[in-house]
């Protein structure tokens, strides 16, 4: 009956000591809320020769997509211009935002890396160009396609050293299946990105 | 009761030996071969081995003394099947008819040059070996190789640019095609298009599965298949074929031969034209295009002396397609016509000297050149939109000593050089490499049941490294019922054309691939031109690209449970390692943020499967046969990532990880392939039917998910079995009809474009020897 006893009160406690411990921090496991940005237009382009890079920046805090004359400003995370992603730091803006692509899944990646970040520099950018260097494979079986790379998570410290972690769902307007015969034969307008992110607010890695 | 009984049995076995007043009986009869020829020197004989006689000039017999009562004939010649009868003998003479032989699928002393380059008897040839005879050939109503290796267990056709032969789960590219022994050149993104060779002047194909690079050299990785062309041993022969098929396809052959005392003369020829046909009805190319070819084979033989020989084998071969392709520019499409042409010659010539019964000497030379051309013009004005070519050479001379030591011990050394050319649209200047190369092969019997082969061969190429290639092969037969063989092997295949010198810069997206000989110089030049933006390997750094190199395993068994080989099953256990496989890679990022890529060794991949056969002959005019063949492909790196949990796939709400279940092995790689065949000799008619069911396993198209394997979320394509059905009629005089269907379903497959709909088909054929 003693030993009973104790065990019932040592169970109490514990649970006691758990409860404690999340009321005790409540922003350090405060896990930051998935949400999806949707068919963000990456300069879409009208038939014709394609015009001048002309970059949509977008913020992540309050999802949003700033006006061009922001462009100087340190008030955007990411610019995109069709597949490339820039970051608003080195030599693409005047902020000191770094990015890293890391292979994973988006779920799994509940901390951002302490270190491995770069920024836009003349060598290349942050997160890379190209077909199948950085977050796309091009020419999807000969369709001339843009697949993203399945288990490609870009992670971000911001401006404000806030860090948000995404990855990119689709490259086509409303997300389509791009495997389907439908899509190959009459496909959904390019460059309008699908973004699935995690953007955490309190300055933790916590995911 | 019992033992009255007993004495009884004991009395009726006794009385025929004892007492020779028994009543004994006459057996006749007459014995034929298939075609109702006699056949002389056939041995008829009873159970006891001892009462027996041989059959006449006519292939008349006449036993006597056979006892009366029971009895069990056995007749047998070498060569032919043999047969057994039940006959109840009664005294005076029995009739017993006309028996007819047919000629033994193996028969006994049925001889194979590919697997050890020389003569050597097929039972004991220690590796892989599948023969196809010209009669199956006919049997078939065969036109091109494709159709007769697309019926065989454990070949498979590759639908990539081509007909061409997957063998072990290897890629076309990894076949090697020889006819007499030397091979044919031109391959089209590795393939070499199997429907470029006419069947009609066969005599038979040999094919060695596994690796024989320790003789052949490169390209020999999964196997080789050897054409021996048509051998005329009549003093007078002459032929004619005609066939007649759906899509308007005629085939036409001719071939006429003489062989005299010292000279031997023989010409074959063939031609085939086509409509073509069109699976996909919404574009305007037809799936395959509109042609016509036609092969010459001249050979000319002469015997100076008893010992020695030379012969001069040579091959033409020319064929024209017409196509219509769509071409969408950037502002509107429009419509250019393509017309191709192919050709290829080759001249095989081969003197033999035996110095003695014991010691022979070869000297072979062999000259082929490859040929295309590929115009597209504007269909409105005619105006010329592409133009491209491709020119190949080879040039090879070889000396082979083959040396009997003694009755248990042979020996074969060689070594010999070629000079390849090639000239081509996306290659700069004429390129000239050299190689080459010295073998050494030690076949033994230690003891009776066992045979072993031991051979290496060394190459040496300008422009890549230098490769050995061992092989060891070991045969134990342990009764007349069961043998088992086991072999240990190297494969490689050198860097192709495309790997070594291609230089192309893609005019509208602007990324570029060099070659692993082109790739530094090209580089410097883009530096010089101020196009480099970042170097991404140092291509001074680059290592020289070597060939692809496999090593291999083989094991199986032959069961002949019957003596008279009635019933008989076989299979093999394969496993193949290759590494070093040659994959692109980029080298440099140009200032237009495109990729230069180059060549590299890196990947690893694994094939290993079985294949078995199972024979069924309940009747000397019905057999049954079953074949298959379980696959299993991987990338080696991929699955080990894969396993890791590094291999993701996307979905709807993002990735998702992958598990070692997901994974299908290779793209285009079947795991289940298989064919049920049976063939008919109707007597009285004198007619052969056959009917095939060719099975081809799902096989995966396309990575749709884009992360480097295939896996269960990517495009599979449908499995397939197609029937072929074939029915030939004989008269007397050498003339023979034929007619049939080949995909008698009427099967389609849209990512199998060179599987047509149903082919009827209808001819005749005339063939005279003297």
């Amino acid at each position: 009956m003693k030993l009973l006893k104790s065990i019932l009160f040592l169970t109490g406690l514990l649970l006691f000591t758990v409860a404690c411990d999340e009321d005790d921090d409540p922003d350090v496991l405060q896990p930051a809320e998935v949400k999806t940005f949707e068919d963000i237009p990456a300069n879409p382009q009208p038939p014709g020769p394609p015009g001048p890079p002309d970059f949509t920046f977008i913020r992540f805090e309050n999802e949003s997509i700033l006006a061009d004359t922001d462009s100087a400003s340190t008030r955007w995370d990411i610019g995109l211009n069709s597949t490339t992603i820039i970051v608003n730091g080195g030599v693409s803006g005047p902020g000191s935002t770094e990015a890293q692509v890391m292979i994973g899944l988006f779920d799994e990646i509940t901390e951002a890396p302490e270190t491995g970040y770069a920024t836009d520099t003349e060598d290349g950018n942050a997160i890379p160009t190209g077909n199948g260097n950085g977050w796309y494979n091009y020419n999807l079986n000969g369709n001339n396609i843009v697949s993203p790379i399945p288990g490609r998570v870009i992670v971000l410290k911001t401006n404000e050293g806030n860090y948000v972690k995404f990855e990119i769902l689709s490259y086509y307007q409303g997300n389509p299946d791009i495997t389907t015969e439908e899509f190959i034969n009459n496909r959904a307008p390019s460059r309008y990105y699908t973004i699935k992110y995690a953007y955490q607010a309190n300055g933790t890695r916590n995911f | 009761m019992k033992k009255a009984l007993f004495h009884l049995i004991v009395a009726s076995t006794i009385i025929p030996y004892g007492f020779s007043q028994t009543p004994t009986g006459t057996l006749k009869g007459q014995i034929l071969d298939n075609n109702k020829n006699p056949l002389p020197g056939a041995m008829i004989k009873l159970a006891d081995n001892i009462t027996g006689t041989v059959s006449d000039a006519s292939g008349y017999y006449s036993l006597t003394n056979v006892p009366t009562g029971k009895q069990r004939v056995f007749i047998n010649f070498l060569g032919f099947e043999n047969v057994s009868k039940r006959i109840i003998v009664k005294p005076g003479i029995n009739e017993l008819g006309k028996t007819i032989l047919s000629e033994a699928v193996k028969s006994l002393d049925q001889v194979v040059v590919t697997a050890t380059r020389s003569e050597t008897d097929l039972e004991s040839v220690p590796v892989p070996i599948q023969i196809i005879s010209k009669e199956e050939i006919q049997k078939i109503g065969a036109v091109r190789l494709n159709e007769v290796l697309s019926e065989q267990t454990g070949l498979l056709i590759d639908s990539d640019h081509g007909t061409g032969l997957q063998i072990q789960g290897f890629a076309a590219d990894y076949a090697l095609i020889l006819v007499d022994g030397e091979p044919i050149i031109g391959r089209t993104a590795g393939t070499l298009d199997l429907s470029r060779i006419a069947v009609n002047n066969i005599e038979r194909i040999e094919i060695v599965k596994g690796p024989s690079s320790s003789l052949y050299g490169s390209e020999a990785m999964a196997g080789v298949v050897n054409i021996i062309t048509r051998q005329n041993l009549s003093s007078l022969s002459y032929g004619i074929q005609s066939r007649y098929r759906t899509n308007n396809t005629l085939d036409l052959n001719g071939n006429i031969a003489s062989l005299g005392e010292k000279l031997g003369v023989e010409f074959g020829v063939n031609y085939l034209s086509s409509d073509g046909y069109d699976l996909t009805p919404g574009s305007i190319s037809n799936t395959t295009p509109e042609f016509d070819a036609y092969t010459l084979q001249p050979k000319i033989s002469y015997k100076f002396t008893n010992r020695t020989n030379l012969s001069v084998n040579a091959r033409y071969y020319h064929e024209e397609q017409d196509n219509l392709q769509e071409i969408n520019g950037d502002e509107e499409s429009f419509i250019v016509t393509d017309e191709g042409l192919r050709k290829d010659y080759a001249v095989n010539s081969n003197l033999s000297h035996a110095i003695n019964d014991r010691h022979k000497l070869r000297l072979r030379n062999y000259f082929t050149k490859y040929e295309t051309e590929s115009a597209l013009n504007h269909q409105n004005d005619g105006s010329p939109y592409n133009f491209s070519f491709f020119d190949q050479t080879f040039n090879r001379t070889e000396l082979q000593y083959d040396a009997v030591i003694n009755e248990r011990q042979n020996a074969t050394l060689g070594a010999g050089f070629f000079i390849e050319e090639v000239d081509a649209t996306r290659y700069k200047d004429v390129n000239q490499f050299t190689a080459s190369y010295a073998f050494a092969q030690y076949q033994w019997t230690p003891l009776d049941p066992v045979n072993v082969v031991v051979g290496a061969r060394f190459d040496q190429h300008s422009e890549y490294s230098s490769q050995l290639s061992p092989k060891l092969a070991i045969q134990y037969r342990f009764s007349e019922k069961l043998k088992i063989q086991g072999s240990v092997g190297a494969g490689y295949k050198a860097p192709d054309f495309r790997q070594l010198l291609l230089n192309f810069t893609n005019p509208v997206v602007g990324y570029s691939v060099f070659g692993s000989s082109v790739v530094q110089e090209s580089i410097r030049q883009l530096e010089a031109e101020g196009q480099v933006d970042q170097i991404l390997i140092d291509p001074t750094n680059i290592e020289e690209i070597k060939a692809e190199s496999s090593w291999a395993f083989n094991f199986g068994w032959e069961l002949n449970p019957f003596p008279d080989k009635k019933f008989q099953v076989k299979a093999n256990l394969f496993r193949n390692n290759i590494s070093d496989l040659i994959e692109t890679a980029p080298v440099v990022r140009k200032t237009n943020g495109q990729n230069v890529f180059s060549y590299f060794n890196f990947d690893q991949i694994v094939t290993q499967g079985v294949e078995a056969e199972a024979h069924y002959q309940p009747l000397k005019n019905l057999s049954f046969s079953l074949g298959y063949q379980f696959l299993d492909t991987r990338d080696v790196e991929k699955y080990d990532e894969l396993k890791d949990g590094r291999i993701f796939a996307s979905g709807e709400n993002g990735s998702f990880r992958l598990e070692k279940s997901d994974y299908r092995g290779l793209f285009n790689r079947s795991r289940h392939s298989g064919n049920i065949k049976a063939n008919y000799h109707l007597e009285k008619y004198n007619m052969d039917f056959s009917l095939r069911g060719i099975y081809t396993g799902e096989f995966g198209v396309a990575d749709l998910n884009v992360n480097g394997i295939y896996d269960r979320y990517d495009l599979t394509a449908e499995d397939n079995l197609l029937w072929n059905l074939s029915i030939q009629k004989y008269f007397q005089n050498g003339l023979a009809l034929e007619a049939g269907a080949r995909n008698l379903l009427d099967k389609r497959n849209e990512y199998v474009p060179t599987m047509p709909g149903r082919i009827l088909f209808g001819g005749f054929s005339y063939q005279f020897s003297k």
